[in-house]
């Protein structure tokens, strides 16, 4: 419980910071700027607060550092980490590169096999119930959906995918809780 | 007869690994000799296989005494011996009709088999269905000894797999030490461990029932047993000492331990997938438990969906306050000074609610029961109760609109600017 509150706490640091440090910057910023700007701190520190131990956050890190706009923003966030941080970056991209070129060829030998594993499947019908079958079609369209939900889970197996879903999962009910309760004391604020 | 008879068995019984006829009748001596030593015998299991050439010599002098060295046993203070004795006890009928222990392989067999007790030793499942209903260690190591040689060093590391099951707190410490996430392995074995037994308990039951009708095809179990063993030949060493081989977390090895249930195919590529069908039901179990409303969902599709929605939710709420962020806080400076410290008193008395604990790592998490924290933090942020998940979209809905709207210029942010 202690930790919670003050990881909390170190989130929201950061992300005002990071807020600051954005618009310090732009000094007119459009609401779906600040949006995204709002966001998109809020993104970097809960990665940077999770240290980038963790998969989802490497990626988050590594899709912000793509964009060269963020870099300030980017450095000013990680801080002194910025040496490990964009290592776990660089390689996350890296990995995303390569495994986005394997996937393509993979899916062609894929695609190859899926015609005969059909007729297979058709010869074999009556192991497999078409039931099971149409189940495991099922589970994989939504593995594939959640790998495009969680960021950095194109190139991960199935297991791997649901330790970082329910990671990814913890940090954005802290994010949301962080960025609900101060929206809340903000209105307060300017309520009165 | 007896020494000569003891000797004999001694040398079918050992050295020919692959004569369970030998093993049948030797089984009972065996077990009596070991009963001795039932403390050491937790510690080493091949090591009992080479004592008893010299301590069965006694049982073989006193002949077929075993009845009465059976009640012998009982004295060892290990109710394991008295269960034990007594069902060896019911074999000792059969096995004492015949002369020459282990020398006429089929009668023996025969009359092994026909004893639904010592299809129950033959067959190798004694451990798990004694064990079970026993549950105690020695009697599984007791069992071991009893069965195959081959099978033995099998059935000890499920002896062992049973100390770990029964909740010993050494093999979670010791294995919790190779976890990334340290703190929650224990918890994470601890529940995943009735799960094993469960599993092993509803087998043993079938066993039970099948052993009962199908007395012919236990030879062919037998067999059966052998390969499996000499499947896990090389993994026993190291299974006797990572005893979560049903969990498979060692991240130290590289290969995992998993011990292939009865009827089942031993094919190493069966098996593999088997523990990553298990690892994937297990991480599926702990996401149960985040996800709000899906304990009484089973089966991954279902699951999955409900996981794919909440994620998505998250972010849409997340998103969504991001907005509103965007239209409260225009000069960010100072009012976020006062909001800060507005929080923190609000966040004093909230922290107590909130059980995440994302720092701790993923399992720890869980096992303190996340959804009990989760809870009161959605009653806890009263203007924002109505951002279930359900309404969620109506809010975004009205929140852009009113974002929009104020790009113009005419909602609070510009007037306060």
């Amino acid at each position: 419980m202690h930790s919670a509150s003050s990881i909390k706490q170190k989130f929201l640091k950061k992300w005002i910071m990071g807020l600051q440090l954005c618009n310090s910057s732009k000094k007119n910023m459009t609401i779906m700027e600040r949006r995204k700007a709002i966001k998109l701190s809020a993104d970097l520190a809960l990665a940077s607060v999770r240290n980038c131990t963790t998969r989802w956050s490497r990626a988050l890190v590594a899709s912000a550092s793509q964009n060269d706009d963020n870099q300030a923003l980017l450095q000013h966030i990680i801080g002194s980490d910025a040496a490990k941080h964009k290592k776990a970056s660089i390689d996350v991209v890296a990995n995303s590169t390569t495994s986005v070129a394997k996937k393509i060829a993979s899916k062609k030998i894929l695609k190859r096999s899926w015609g005969i594993r059909r007729v297979r499947k058709l010869s074999n019908g009556a192991l497999k119930d078409p039931p099971y079958s149409i189940a495991k079609r099922l589970v994989k369209k939504r593995t594939q959906l959640l790998k495009n939900l969680v960021p950095g889970g194109e190139s991960m197996d199935a297991i791997s995918l649901i330790e970082e879903t329910l990671d990814y999962m913890v940090w954005l009910r802290a994010q949301v809780d962080v960025m609900r309760s101060l929206a809340r004391a903000s209105e307060r604020l300017d309520g009165k | 007869m007896n020494n000569s008879g003891g000797s004999g068995g001694d040398d079918m019984g050992f050295p020919d690994g692959g004569n369970s006829a030998a093993n049948c009748p030797s089984s009972g001596m065996i077990a009596n000799s070991i009963s001795e030593e039932v403390p050491m015998m937790a510690m080493s299991s091949m090591s009992t296989l080479e004592r008893p050439p010299i301590s069965v010599d006694p049982f073989f002098t006193s002949g077929w005494d075993t009845l009465a060295s059976l009640s012998h046993n009982e004295n060892y203070g290990s109710s394991s011996l008295v269960s034990h004795g007594n069902f060896v006890g019911s074999s000792y009928p059969v096995l004492m009709d015949n002369q020459g222990f282990g020398r006429n392989g089929s009668t023996q067999l025969a009359q092994c088999l026909s004893d639904p007790r010592l299809q129950y030793i033959g067959s190798g499942s004694i451990s798990e269905m004694v064990g079970g209903s026993f549950g105690l260690p020695e009697l599984n190591h007791l069992a071991n000894h009893g069965s195959l040689p081959n099978s033995a060093s099998n059935i000890n590391s499920s002896g062992c797999e049973r100390n770990s099951e029964k909740g010993a707190q050494s093999c979670e410490c010791q294995n919790s030490g190779e976890e990334p996430d340290g703190s929650s392995a224990g918890d994470r074995r601890r529940k995943r461990s009735p799960d094993p037994s469960s599993q092993y308990c509803s087998n043993k039951n079938n066993e039970g029932d099948n052993s009962d009708v199908l007395r012919l095809q236990n030879e062919k179990k037998q067999k059966i047993e052998q390969p499996e063993s000499t499947d896990f030949s090389k993994h026993n060493t190291k299974q006797s000492k990572d005893d979560s081989s049903n969990d498979g977390e060692a991240p130290k090895e590289n290969y995992l331990h998993m011990r292939a249930r009865r009827g089942q195919a031993t094919n190493s590529h069966s098996l593999a997938e088997r523990v990553r069908r298990e690892k994937i039901s297990e991480r599926m179990r702990m996401l149960q438990e985040l996800v709000p409303g899906c304990n009484k969902i089973t089966g991954k599709a279902v699951m999955l969906d409900e996981i794919i929605n909440y994620v998505q939710s998250l972010q849409q709420q997340v998103e969504f306050l991001s907005m509103k962020l965007s239209t409260l806080i225009p000069g960010m400076s100072i009012d976020l000074e006062k909001a800060l410290s507005k929080e923190a008193h609000s966040r004093g008395g909230g922290a107590t609610n909130l059980a995440l604990n994302p720092g701790m790592g993923l399992p720890h998490l869980y096992a303190q029961g996340v959804l009990k924290g989760t809870l009161p933090i959605m009653p806890s942020t009263d203007q924002y109760r109505p951002l279930s998940q359900a309404s969620l979209d109506g809010e975004l809905q009205a929140l852009y609109n009113m974002g929009f709207d104020s790009i113009s210029g005419r909602m609070k942010p510009e007037q306060r600017m």
